[in-house]
């Protein structure tokens, strides 16, 4: 541990590792921390296969993609520090962060902040009884330590998270009672929704949540069917014997320390919550500052590693005289795989998310 | 859009070889009909009978002349969305390779409930073959035996239970002694 580094890397998820993964590329004295004991961010729960490009694991399976790019980082070039977090960022370079002992600080030019996001609540009656997760948390009780959250579970949310983690309780021999989804259509991908559809697993579309029931933890939920804009509608109550509600109703990404550094936040619906502005190369409104994956809005595994690995050859520009033309190859081909990625319908909210944060430089 | 609401397809949908209910062999049917970023069933394929044309959230394309049947897009795949059918596996019965991402594994000759798109019970199977392989990402293909009229409908298997017992024969190994044993024969 040193005191200043060319680079510092704040999260250790997939935007993160490839930010330094480039950034080693051209230079050295990088620090990558995460507050996990563990690297690899989402990406070490995720045990079903990523959908997404070649070049970015797909097909893989989300813990094998982490080991993968942990494995192909230079370590005398990037060190690691788990366990430790970063609580606050004080201009023009300096980063505060604290492990279970003590807080220090670390100076650098550069900070790229690729600290992922966290998962929303939603409000129902009981909404704090034991048996209430997380789809986060489930996740980790259940693909990290191997521990099932419980026998029948309610599913929130027909978002990708929300069918992709129904599937992985069913794996591990839980029964899932339905998933609710509030809009009139199921928001993650068909792909998906298939797999639980042909296990018999009923999707509840134009439904939500109304509350939990329970002595000591959840006994039973009801939901019931909501109009156009998500009212419950009366006498339309569905009962269901479970002991454990997981909610997958979204994810909001997480900038504070961005917020607290000063960058210009912006609220953007269509990246779920507020994100700094930033330009093409990650970069945000304060010089030497980026932002990479999921805490510039939400996305998927294959958009943070791009991202982060165009805010990584950015940072060095300045740092290292480098060869050039082979470091412009690699940002407009990073361009175009990032355009390519958010085509499509499911593309649609980034590209106009991204119109609204774009600084021009 | 039926299926963004329901999660099912409409097997209309999706193209088939020209009078494929005469075909005698393996070809694969990609249940994949909306345009997702994800491509990874267009690399894999060793005949490059697959293709993804521009954009990655573009619809894959097959060429079923070029296609061996090796299954390789199936075990690949992260949708588990690509089945192979064979609509006249022996004079009797077709044949479906399908992904089966559950332990404990069934095993050869052993019978089955068959299961649809709907997760409905549609009678009984067997099963031929299981393939483990590390080229199918640890996800194991199992071929199975169906009635000639349910090949485009069956989608899925479950174990029949036995007398109060419910699940497969768990044979006890782990994947990977699995996946050794087989390659040993
Ligand atoms: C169930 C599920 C299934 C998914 N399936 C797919 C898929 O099939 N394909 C796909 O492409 N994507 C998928 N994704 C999405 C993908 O996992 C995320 O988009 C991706 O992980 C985002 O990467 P990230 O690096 O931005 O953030 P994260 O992976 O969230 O990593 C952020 C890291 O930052 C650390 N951190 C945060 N704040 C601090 C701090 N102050 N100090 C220190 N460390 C900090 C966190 O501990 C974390 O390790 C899935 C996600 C989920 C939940
Ligand atoms: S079965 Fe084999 S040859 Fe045929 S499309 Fe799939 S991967 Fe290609
Ligand atoms: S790999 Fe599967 S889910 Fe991905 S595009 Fe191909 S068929 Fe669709």
């Amino acid at each position: 541990m040193k005191d200043n580094y060319n680079i510092v890397i704040v999260g250790g998820g997939p935007a993160g590792l490839s930010a330094a993964l480039e950034a080693s590329k051209y230079t050295d004295k990088i620090l990558l921390i995460d507050e996990n004991l563990k690297a690899g961010g989402q990406l070490i729960k995720q045990t079903h296969k990523f959908f997404g490009s070649k070049n970015h694991h797909a097909s893989e399976r989300g813990i094998n993609i982490a080991q993968e790019l942990i494995k192909s980082i230079d370590s005398d070039k990037v060190e690691f520090l788990s366990g430790v977090s970063a609580s606050g960022f004080y201009k023009p370079h300096t980063l505060l962060l604290e492990d279970k002992e003590r807080l220090y600080r670390v100076n650098s030019d550069k900070f790229i902040f690729a600290t992922g996001a966290s998962e929303n609540i939603i409000p129902f009656v009981n909404n704090d009884l034991p048996g209430v997760y997380g789809a986060g948390a489930v996740q980790t009780l259940m693909n990290l330590y191997g521990v099932v959250p419980g026998k029948r579970v309610l599913m929130i949310g027909a978002g990708n998270i929300g069918l992709i983690v129904s599937y992985q309780l069913f794996q591990c021999g839980v029964e899932i009672a339905g998933v609710v989804e509030a809009s009139p259509y199921i928001g993650g991908y068909s792909v998906h929704a298939a797999k639980l559809r042909r296990m018999q697993i009923p999707i509840y579309t134009n439904h939500s949540i109304k509350a939990a029931y329970g002595d000591e933890c959840v006994e039973k939920a009801v939901i019931a069917e909501v109009d156009s804009r998500w009212n419950i509608i009366k006498n339309t109550e569905k009962e269901f014997d479970v002991d454990t509600i997981c909610l997958a109703v979204g994810l909001t990404p997480s900038t504070e320390l961005l917020s607290q550094a000063g960058c210009d936040m912006v609220y953007v619906r269509e990246l779920c919550g507020y994100v700094p502005k930033h330009d093409k190369f990650m970069e945000t409104s304060i010089s030497g500052v980026f932002v990479a994956g999921d805490a510039s809005g939400i996305e998927e595994a294959s958009a943070a590693m791009l991202e982060g690995r165009m805010a990584g050859l950015k940072a060095c520009y300045d740092i290292e005289k480098f060869n050039r033309s082979e470091w412009i190859n690699s940002i407009s081909h990073i361009e175009f795989e990032l355009k390519s990625l958010r085509s499509g319908p499911h593309g649609e909210k980034a590209v106009n998310g991204k119109k609204k944060i774009d600084i021009q430089r | 859009m039926d299926y963004k609401k329901t999660g099912i397809i409409d097997i209309n949908k999706v193209v088939l070889p020209q009078n494929w209910e005469e075909l005698t062999r393996f070809f694969p049917v990609i249940e994949c009909i909306e345009k997702i970023p994800c491509n990874p069933c267009s690399w894999c394929c060793p005949k490059e009978a697959i293709t993804i044309q521009g954009d990655i959230t573009n619809l894959p394309e097959i060429d079923f002349d070029k296609c061996t049947g090796c299954a390789i897009c199936a075990g690949k795949c992260p949708g588990l969305a690509i089945f192979l059918v064979n609509p006249n596996f022996d004079e009797q019965y077709s044949a479906i390779i399908m992904p089966y991402e559950f332990r404990p594994l069934p095993v050869e000759n052993q019978k089955v409930t068959l299961i649809d798109r709907h997760g409905n019970e549609r009678g009984n199977g067997e099963v031929v073959k299981i393939r483990l392989s590390s080229a199918f990402e640890k996800t194991p293909l199992v071929t199975v035996k169906v009635p000639k009229e349910l090949i485009m409908e069956i989608r899925h298997i479950r174990a029949i239970k036995k007398s109060g017992k419910s699940g497969f024969r768990d044979s006890g190994k782990t994947w990977e002694e699995q996946l050794a044993q087989q390659v040993a024969n």
